[in-house]
């Protein structure tokens, strides 16, 4: 499944408990969870107990948040090759922080697989799930123009906060571009893969379309400007962010994910 | 080469957190001074359409394809590297929060990877052989060295993380991105730099132009 940002943006619309959480709440919440995962010991079979309890109660939240299954599976599966790559390796590789390696198995030619390494590539592999999902669930339950006023509210700077604002509009923009770029090259057979015509030709190609999103993406930076000059932009110009209270469901849903970090900790 | 979240511990992502740091805030001084009040549009705009560049598939060797990181090439644009440290931010920021593409802890790893290493190597190695060999070889090294380098410093990386040895991520790292690095980033910097100074010349900044300083 090819997940786009219309694909995220069509999940972050969606109306669950956890869609309609103050933003801030689900940003500190995500940041906690992952600070945490990573925190937690490299060379303990409990890292990866804990770690699965953190994974089970991701999942749980995508579940209350009603998002598409087969899309958060989907987005999961696409963050993973270098994370799962690096932690594959680690049964076969000696590391030199280990101070002992148990032999599990001799593969020849030197090679071993090491009781150590595969639970250091255990424990990696788990950590970089548990921080692929949080990010997974954030993004597909909160609009990226909630994560950016929550960011403000949060203390970003506002010169910041206007640039992310703009930037996230023109995103769709340019991801629309490209689609029309993709099915204007696929009308006329464009293949990157296609054997028939020298490489040299595709290489080409794709880097026309290159230079035309860059030169577009200037330009409507040029016009953007204009535009803003019309409506009295001026350099102290900033995005009006008012204060939004946050609730109890939110400091219970908050409050929940803090007593599993702590339950985690301390019971495990 | 987007290192994601666990692979490096917690205490040294604090550290690239802060190199990074400094460097963007050189980069957002540099934006006020280089382009003043018209900054904001222009970076958001850029920084969107280098998200989209960063999507555009490019067939490299082994049968894969790849994507271009484009520092080099906004560097050289641009004139400065912190230009390229600035808008990569600005997509790397949205990738890890957004598409779990990097991470959040090992966010400051990978601006000092692709923006900081990429912009740098690429500004300053351009810089250093345009008035020699010219615009399209400058550019094509700028953008395969500027790749390579950073795939180094992604190895020597997670050499200190103690998650890859250091030879055999030297090698790994360094050779495909050796290889890919000559289409992925090489050739197609060349090219786009070529076609962006034929269309709109006054685009590309008076620095980079042969016969220009270095300063950033």
């Amino acid at each position: 499944m090819h997940i786009t940002l219309y694909d995220i943006e069509r999940e972050s619309y969606r109306e669950s408990l956890l869609h309609s959480m103050d933003g801030r709440v689900k940003m500190v919440m995500t940041l906690a969870l992952i600070i945490y995962a990573v925190s937690l010991p490299r060379l303990d079979i409990t890292t990866i107990e804990r770690l699965g309890i953190m994974w089970l109660y991701l999942v749980a939240l995508i579940i209350i948040a009603r998002v598409n299954p087969v899309y958060a599976a989907a987005r999961i599966a696409i963050a993973l090759p270098f994370g799962m790559g690096i932690s594959v390796l680690q049964p076969f590789i000696r590391q030199p922080f280990i101070p002992e390696f148990t032999v599990l198995y001799h593969m020849g030619l030197g090679i071993t697989v090491t009781a150590e390494g595969l639970l250091f590539g255990s424990v990696l592999f788990a950590k970089f799930m548990v921080c692929v999902t949080a990010v997974v669930l954030l993004s597909s339950t909160t609009r990226m123009a909630d994560m950016v006023t929550s960011a403000r509210r949060l203390g970003m700077p506002a010169e910041l906060t206007l640039l992310f604002g703009l930037m996230i509009r023109y995103l769709y923009v340019f991801w629309s571009m490209l689609r029309r770029i993709r099915n204007a090259q696929q009308t006329r057979c464009f293949d990157i893969w296609n054997k028939q015509v020298p490489r040299r030709w595709i290489l080409e190609q794709i880097g026309h379309s290159i230079s035309a999103l860059f030169i577009r993406s200037y330009e409507q930076g040029e016009r953007t400007y204009q535009s803003m000059l019309c409506r009295a932009y001026s350099a102290d110009s900033h995005v009006c962010v008012d204060n939004q209270k946050i609730g109890a469901r939110d400091y219970l849903m908050f409050s929940s994910t803090l007593i599993l970090i702590g339950l985690v900790q301390f019971w495990i | 080469m987007h290192i994601g979240d666990g692979l490096i511990p917690l205490g040294q992502t604090v550290i690239y957190w802060l190199i990074a740091l400094v460097f963007i805030i050189k980069s957002l001084e540099w934006a006020r001074k280089d382009l003043d009040e018209m900054k904001v549009p222009m970076l958001a705009a850029l920084g969107a359409g280098i998200f989209a560049i960063q999507a555009m598939n490019i067939p490299i060797p082994w049968g894969t394809s790849g994507h271009m990181v484009g520092a080099a090439l906004i560097a050289i644009i641009l004139g400065s590297p912190f230009a390229a440290v600035l808008l990569l931010t600005l997509v790397l920021v949205v990738q890890g929060v957004m598409f779990a593409d990097g991470g959040i802890t090992v966010m400051g790893a990978n601006i000092v990877n692709m923006g900081v290493v990429g912009g740098f190597v690429g500004f300053y190695s351009y810089n250093a052989m345009k008035n020699s060999i010219g615009i399209t070889g400058a550019s094509f090294a700028a953008g395969w060295l500027s790749i390579f380098i950073a795939s180094l410093v992604c190895a020597v990386e997670m050499y200190f993380a103690g998650t890859f040895p250091l030879k055999e991520g030297l090698l790994l790292m360094g050779l495909y991105h050796a290889v890919i690095g000559v289409v992925g980033e090489g050739f197609i910097t060349a090219l786009a730099l070529n076609r962006i100074m034929a269309v709109r010349p006054d685009v590309v900044s008076e620095r980079s132009v042969p016969g220009a300083g270095v300063a950033a």
